[in-house]
C-alpha cells in the first residue's frame, strides 16, 4: 500500500484506523499521560504521512510507527527539559515486543481467552482490581485477605496470565 | 545489570496492568482518526496552493518579460535616447524602461496633444521622460512602492503612451515577482519547519544508527588514554605507531599480580589433573623388580610423570634398584598401587609442578601432601564405653548432615578405594536413610521414637535406636523463604562435578520456589560480588540465567563471600520466614581469612542474626570436609555432599522442606541410664556433637537444627548390668561413696530420654520432652526392619573405620542383615547400600590379600 497521489488520503485513513490504537497504547506504555499520548499519536501519523511511508508488512509498519512514536516521545521530553531515561525506553521497547509479541491486538484477544479460563480467587481479585477499580485495601476487605496477601495474589495471577498468553501464542505460532 | 532486571520486572508488571485495565476496565484507546485526518488536510491544501501560486508567478514572469522585450525593441529602434540610460536594474526587479525623447513621436501619436518643442515649460514628453527617469531610479534602488506611484503619475499624464504601458507591465511584473518571492520565503520557512519535524525521526529503520555499547566506549577510552600516555607526542618513526596501534603495558606490580594469579590457576588445574590421573585403574604384577622400573611402568599406565628423588629416598636406604614385589589380581587406582609399593619402603609422594615427586615419608609425607592436594578430614576419636554409674548422663546435639555417606559412596564407586577412616561419620551414614518414623501430632515440632533389641555384633549387648521425626510442612503452607546462594567460582571449581553441578543443583531448588520466596546470588573467588540482588521467586528465568552465566576463575576468598552473603540475607530478611545462606564449594579456602578458627568465629557470629546455613560440598581432591562440616555446625546449619545429580535431587527436591523450613533449632538429646539395669553404654557416632551434661539446660550452648521432614537417628550400644563391660578400673574413692539408687531405679526403665529445643525464632528453649524407655528382651531378628537396617548401616561404618568396637562383624554379615531389612525401598537407596557394602568388601579384600609381603596401608 503506497501512500501516493490520489490514493494517499484514503490509504492514510486506513493506516490510522488500523494502527492508531497500538501506537497510543505504546506511547502510554512508554510513560506518557493520556493527553500527551493523543498528541503524539497524531504527530506520529503526520510524520509518517509527510515521509511518504510505504507499508510493506504489518510487522514492519508497527515497528516503524513505534520507532517514530518513541522518537517523538523523546523530543517531547526534551522540549519539557526532562532528561529521558534512554535505557528505560530501550528496555520498554524490548518488553513491549516480548510480551506483546509484535501484535498487541492479538495479545489482548489471547488475554481475553486466558481470562475466560481463569477462575477462583485469582479471578475475583483481578476483577475487583481492574474491572471495579477497587483499592488493594478494599479487595482485602472483600476477600478477607491482608494487604500483602492481596498484593501477592494479584502478582501470582498476573504471572499466571502472562504465562497463559505466552503459551497460547506459542501454540498459535 | 541488577537495576536493569528490576526495571524489566517493573515494565512487565506495567504492561500486564495496562492490558488488564483495557480488557477488563474497558479503557480502550481513543479514536483519533478524525483528528489526525483533519490535521493532515491543511498541510495538504497549503502544499497545493503553494504549487498553484508558484506556477502562476512563473507564467506571469514569462509574459511580462516577453511584453517588456517587445516594447523595448519598439522604443529603441527610431532614434537614440536623449535621456541617459542608467544601468538596468537586475531582473526580475524590473525591466529597464527607456524614457522617450522630446522629439520622438509617441506611438500612436496624437496630433492634438502636440506640444511646441521650444516652450520653456516642460513639455509632456519631457515630464514623461522625467517620470520614467524617476521610475528607473526607484526601481534601481528597489523602492518598488514609490516606483508604482511614479507609474501612476505617468499613467495620468500619458495613459496611452507605449512607455507608460511598459511601466505598467513592469510594475505588475515586479508586484508578482515580489509576491512570488514572499511565497518562496514562506515556503522556505515551511520547509525548515518540516525539516525540524523530520529531525524527530532521525533514524532510517533500514539502516538504524547504533551507538557503540558502553563497554565498547570504555574500551575506546582506555585505548585512547593508553595511546596518549604511551605516546604523548605522535612519533611516526616508532614501528608500532606505523604498523598498528601501540600496546600499552600494565605497571610491573600488575604484571606480578597477573603472573602469580596465572601460576595459582595453573597449579589448581594441574592438581586436579594429577589427582584425576591418580584415580586411573592399573594392574601390576612384579616380583623383585627394581623400584625404578615399577615406577616407570606405573607412570606409563597412568600417563603421569613420576620423579624418584634419590637424595630423599636414600634417607630410607632406598635406591633405584631396590627390589619391589607387587601382585594384583584386579585393577586398583594408581594411588592405591603407589601406596602398596611405597609404604613398605617408608616412601611417599607429593604433587610437585605437575608431576609426582617420590621421596621419603619425611620429605613427601602427609604433612606437606595433605595440606595442599588431598581432601581434608578432621580426626575422629570414637566414643568409648562409659560406666552408667560414673557417667549416667549422655548428652549430644542432633545432626541431620548426610555428607559423609555421599563421600563414602564416591570413594567406593568412583574412586575405587576405601574411604579414609576419618571420612566415615557413622551418624551421617545413619541419617542418610529414611526410616518409617511416625510424624508428630499436635504442635510438637518432632516426635521421639525408641527401639531396643540385641546388638548384632555383640549378642550380649543391647542396641538402642532413638529417633526424632520432624513435622512435615506441605509446600503450600511453608512460610516465605529468603535464600542467598553463595557460590564458590574459584579456579578449583571448574571441573564438571563442581561449579556446573552446583549450578544444576541450584536450578533444582529454584524450581521449588514460590513467588513469595526470594533469592540472591553471591559469588566469591579472588573477590566476592553480588551477581543477583534479592529477587522474587517467580522470576525463575532471571535467577536461572544468572546461574548459567557463572564460570569458575581465580583463587578463593571464602571469608569475604560469606560476609557478603550474610549481609545480603540480612538486608532482605523475612521475619517469620526462613532465612538461609546456601554455600556451594569444594571448601578450598586459600585466600583471605582462611584459618578455620577465624572462619568458624565469623559464621558463629553471623548465625546469631537468625540466618541459617546449608553447606553443599562438591568435588574431590582438595575438598575440605573438615571445614565444611564445622561451618555447617557453627552456622546453625546442615552439610550435604553432592556426588551426583541424584544426590542433588535428594537434597534439594525430595528434602526441600528441610532446607526451606526450619522447625526447631538447638535440639539437644540427653539420656539418663538406669545403673541398676545398665553397666555401660557407648554412643555410636556423634563424636563432634557431644555436649557436657550441664549444656543440656544452657540455652547459650549451640546444637543442631531440624528442618521440616528431617529425621535424626542415633544408636547406643548398651552393656546390660551383670555383663562384663571391660571398663578401665578406677580405684575406690577415699572421701565419698557411690550414689545410691533411687526408687525409680527399681522400675523396669532402662533409661529416660529427654529432648530440648528452641523454636526457630526463639532464644529460650521449650520445656523438655521426656520419654522413659522400658527394658526389653527383644531379639535382633524380631526387631523392626528399619532397626535392623540402621544396625547394618552403623555396622558398615564400624568396618570402614576399622573400629575397635566392631566385634565379630564382617561385610558379609552387614550384607545379610541389610538384605533382610531392605523393605519397600522406593528410591532404591537401600539396594544401593548393599552394593556399596559388597564393593567395600572387594576393596578391603584386595587391600588385605593382594599384596603379600606388604602390610596393608591404613585407609
Amino acid at each position: 500500500m503506497a501512500i501516493a497521489s490520489s490514493k494517499r488520503e484514503g490509504d492514510l485513513t486506513e493506516l490510522v484506523r488500523t494502527y492508531q490504537a497500538g501506537v497510543w497504547r505504546y506511547i502510554r506504555f512508554l510513560g506518557a499521560d493520556e493527553a500527551l499520548a493523543d498528541d503524539l499519536t497524531q504527530e506520529t501519523f503526520l510524520a509518517v504521512w509527510k515521509k511518504r511511508f510505504i507499508d510493506h508488512t504489518p510487522a514492519a509498519t508497527r515497528q516503524y510507527l513505534r520507532t517514530t512514536a518513541r522518537n517523538l516521545y523523546l523530543m517531547s521530553l526534551r522540549k519539557r527539559s526532562r532528561q529521558p531515561a534512554l535505557d528505560r525506553l530501550e528496555l520498554a521497547d524490548e518488553v513491549w515486543q516480548q510480551l506483546g509479541g509484535g501484535d498487541d491486538e492479538l495479545m489482548l484477544d489471547v488475554l481475553r481467552e486466558c481470562l475466560e479460563t481463569l477462575n477462583g480467587r485469582g479471578r475475583q481479585a483481578i476483577d475487583l482490581c481492574y474491572r471495579d477499580n477497587c483499592s488493594r485495601a478494599e479487595i482485602g476487605r472483600q476477600m478477607d485477605l491482608s494487604d500483602d496477601g492481596v498484593k501477592s495474589l494479584l502478582r501470582r495471577t498476573r504471572e499466571l496470565l502472562r504465562r497463559c498468553v505466552e503459551q497460547k501464542r506459542n501454540l498459535e505460532s | 545489570m541488577s537495576q536493569q532486571d528490576e526495571m524489566r520486572q517493573e515494565l512487565e508488571d506495567q504492561f500486564t496492568d495496562q492490558a488488564l485495565r483495557e480488557v477488563l476496565g474497558g479503557r480502550r484507546p481513543p479514536d483519533l482518526t478524525a483528528r489526525i485526518l483533519s490535521a493532515v488536510r491543511p498541510v495538504r491544501r497549503w502544499r497545493s496552493r503553494r504549487r498553484q501560486l508558484a506556477l502562476a508567478a512563473a507564467v506571469l514572469l514569462l509574459i511580462g518579460a516577453a511584453v517588456g522585450y517587445v516594447a523595448y525593441r519598439r522604443v529603441e529602434d527610431p532614434a537614440p535616447s536623449r535621456i541617459a540610460e542608467r544601468p538596468a536594474p537586475e531582473q526580475p526587479k524590473g525591466i529597464p524602461v527607456r524614457a522617450p525623447t522630446a522629439e520622438e513621436p509617441t506611438v500612436p501619436a496624437d496630433p492634438n496633444n502636440a506640444v511646441p518643442t521650444n516652450s520653456s515649460a516642460p513639455t509632456r514628453q519631457e515630464q514623461l521622460a522625467s517620470l520614467v527617469d524617476e521610475f528607473n531610479s526607484f526601481m534601481h534602488e528597489k523602492r518598488y512602492a514609490e516606483a508604482e506611484v511614479v507609474y501612476q503619475r505617468a499613467a495620468e499624464l500619458a495613459p496611452d503612451e507605449l512607455v507608460v504601458r511598459q511601466l505598467k507591465n513592469t510594475v505588475k511584473l515586479v508586484r508578482l515577482s515580489e509576491r512570488y518571492r514572499s511565497m518562496r520565503r514562506a515556503e522556505g520557512y515551511v520547509t525548515a519547519l518540516n525539516n525540524v519535524e523530520s529531525a524527530a525521526i532521525p533514524y532510517d529503520d533500514d539502516e538504524p544508527f547504533r551507538f557503540e555499547p558502553s563497554r565498547g566506549w570504555e574500551r575506546l577510552t582506555r585505548t585512547r588514554k593508553a595511546l596518549s600516555r604511551t605516546y604523548p607526542v605522535a612519533d611516526l618513526t616508532l614501528p608500532s605507531a606505523v604498523d598498528g596501534p601501540p600496546v600499552s603495558y600494565p605497571d610491573p606490580e600488575v604484571w606480578q599480580m597477573l603472573a602469580e594469579r596465572r601460576k595459582k590457576m595453573g597449579d589448581a588445574v594441574m592438581r586436579v589433573d594429577v589427582n584425576k590421573r591418580l584415580r586411573t585403574q592399573v594392574l601390576l604384577n612384579h616380583k623383585d623388580t627394581p623400584l625404578k622400573q615399577v615406577l616407570d611402568d606405573l607412570s606409563k599406565l597412568a600417563q603421569l610423570p613420576m620423579l624418584l628423588d634419590l637424595d630423599s629416598a636414600v634417607k630410607e636406604h632406598v635406591a633405584e634398584d631396590t627390589p619391589v614385589t607387587i601382585k594384583l589380581t584386579s585393577e586398583i587406582s594408581t594411588k592405591s598401587a603407589l601406596d602398596l609399593v611405597l609404604k613398605p619402603l617408608h616412601l611417599d609422594f607429593r604433587i610437585d609442578d605437575g608431576r609426582l615427586r617420590i621421596g621419603s615419608e619425611q620429605d613427601c609425607g602427609p604433612q606437606t601432601f595433605v595440606d595442599e592436594d588431598h581432601d581434608r578430614y578432621a580426626r575422629i576419636i570414637e566414643n568409648p564405653f562409659l560406666s552408667a554409674t560414673e557417667n549416667p548422663l549422655s548428652t549430644f546435639g542432633v545432626d541431620v548432615d548426610t555428607a559423609s555417606y555421599a563421600r563414602v559412596r564416591r570413594c567406593l564407586t568412583q574412586e575405587g578405594e576405601l574411604p579414609p577412616a576419618d571420612a566415615v561419620r557413622i551418624e551421617e551414614l545413619l541419617n542418610y536413610f529414611d526410616y518409617d518414623y511416625a510424624p508428630p501430632n499436635g504442635e510438637l515440632p518432632f516426635a521421639p521414637h525408641v527401639e531396643l533389641a540385641t546388638c548384632p555384633w555383640q549378642p550380649e549387648h543391647r542396641l538402642l535406636r532413638i529417633g526424632l521425626k520432624g513435622r512435615e510442612v506441605p509446600p503450600d503452607e511453608r512460610p516465605a523463604t529468603n535464600l542467598v546462594f553463595l557460590l564458590d567460582v574459584s579456579g578449583s571449581m571448574e571441573p564438571d562435578d563442581r561449579l556446573p553441578r552446583a549450578v544444576r543443583a541450584m536450578r533444582l531448588l529454584v524450581d521449588r520456589l514460590r513467588e513469595n520466596d526470594r533469592v540472591a546470588i553471591v559469588v566469591y573467588a579472588g573477590e566476592s560480588g553480588l551477581v543477583l540482588p534479592s529477587t522474587a521467586g517467580f522470576q525463575k528465568e532471571r535467577i536461572t540465567s544468572t546461574l548459567e552465566n557463572l564460570h569458575a576463575d581465580g583463587s578463593t576468598n571464602g571469608a569475604s563471600g560469606i560476609r557478603l552473603a550474610y549481609d545480603t540475607a540480612q538486608e532482605s530478611f523475612i521475619k517469620g520466614g526462613t532465612n538461609r545462606v546456601i554455600l556451594c564449594t569444594d571448601g578450598d579456602f586459600n585466600v583471605g581469612t582462611t584459618s578455620t578458627g577465624e572462619l568458624e568465629r565469623l559464621i558463629e557470629e553471623r548465625a546469631k542474626g537468625g540466618v541459617f546455613l546449608t553447606v553443599l560440598g562438591f568435588g574431590m581432591g582438595n575438598h575440605n570436609d573438615d571445614l565444611m562440616e564445622k561451618l555447617a555446625d557453627k552456622g546453625n546449619g546442615n552439610y550435604g555432599y553432592v556426588d551426583s545429580e541424584a544426590e542433588a535431587r535428594k537434597l534439594l527436591v525430595e528434602q526441600a522442606g528441610g532446607t526451606l523450613v526450619t522447625i526447631a533449632k538447638d535440639v539437644k538429646v540427653q539420656i539418663e541410664f538406669n545403673p541398676r539395669l545398665v553397666a555401660a553404654y557407648r554412643l555410636i557416632g556423634y563424636e563432634d556433637r557431644l555436649l557436657e551434661p550441664e549444656d543440656f539446660n544452657d540455652d547459650k550452648k549451640d546444637a543442631g537444627e531440624i528442618g521440616a521432614g528431617h529425621a535424626v537417628t542415633a544408636l547406643y550400644e548398651i552393656v546390660p548390668a551383670g555383663k562384663n563391660a571391660e571398663l578401665p578400673k578406677v580405684d575406690e574413692l577415699k572421701y565419698q561413696r557411690p550414689a545410691e539408687f533411687t526408687t525409680a531405679a527399681a522400675s523396669d526403665e532402662l533409661m529416660t530420654m529427654k529432648v530440648k529445643y528452641k523454636r526457630p525464632d526463639a532464644e529460650k528453649s521449650e520445656g523438655a520432652l521426656i520419654v522413659p524407655v522400658p527394658d526389653s528382651s527383644l531379639t535382633f531378628d524380631r526387631a523392626s526392619p528399619d532397626f535392623r537396617f540402621a544396625a547394618a548401616v552403623a555396622g558398615l561404618g564400624l568396618l570402614l573405620r576399622d573400629s575397635q568396637f566392631k566385634g565379630d562383624l564382617t561385610f558379609d554379615a552387614v550384607v545379610e542383615i541389610a538384605g533382610q531389612a531392605i523393605g519397600a525401598d522406593p528410591q532404591g537407596r537401600r539396594a544401593e547400600f548393599l552394593e556399596l557394602v559388597r564393593k567395600a568388601k572387594t576393596l578391603d579384600g584386595r587391600r588385605a590379600g593382594d599384596a603379600p609381603g606388604n602390610s596393608p596401608s591404613s585407609p
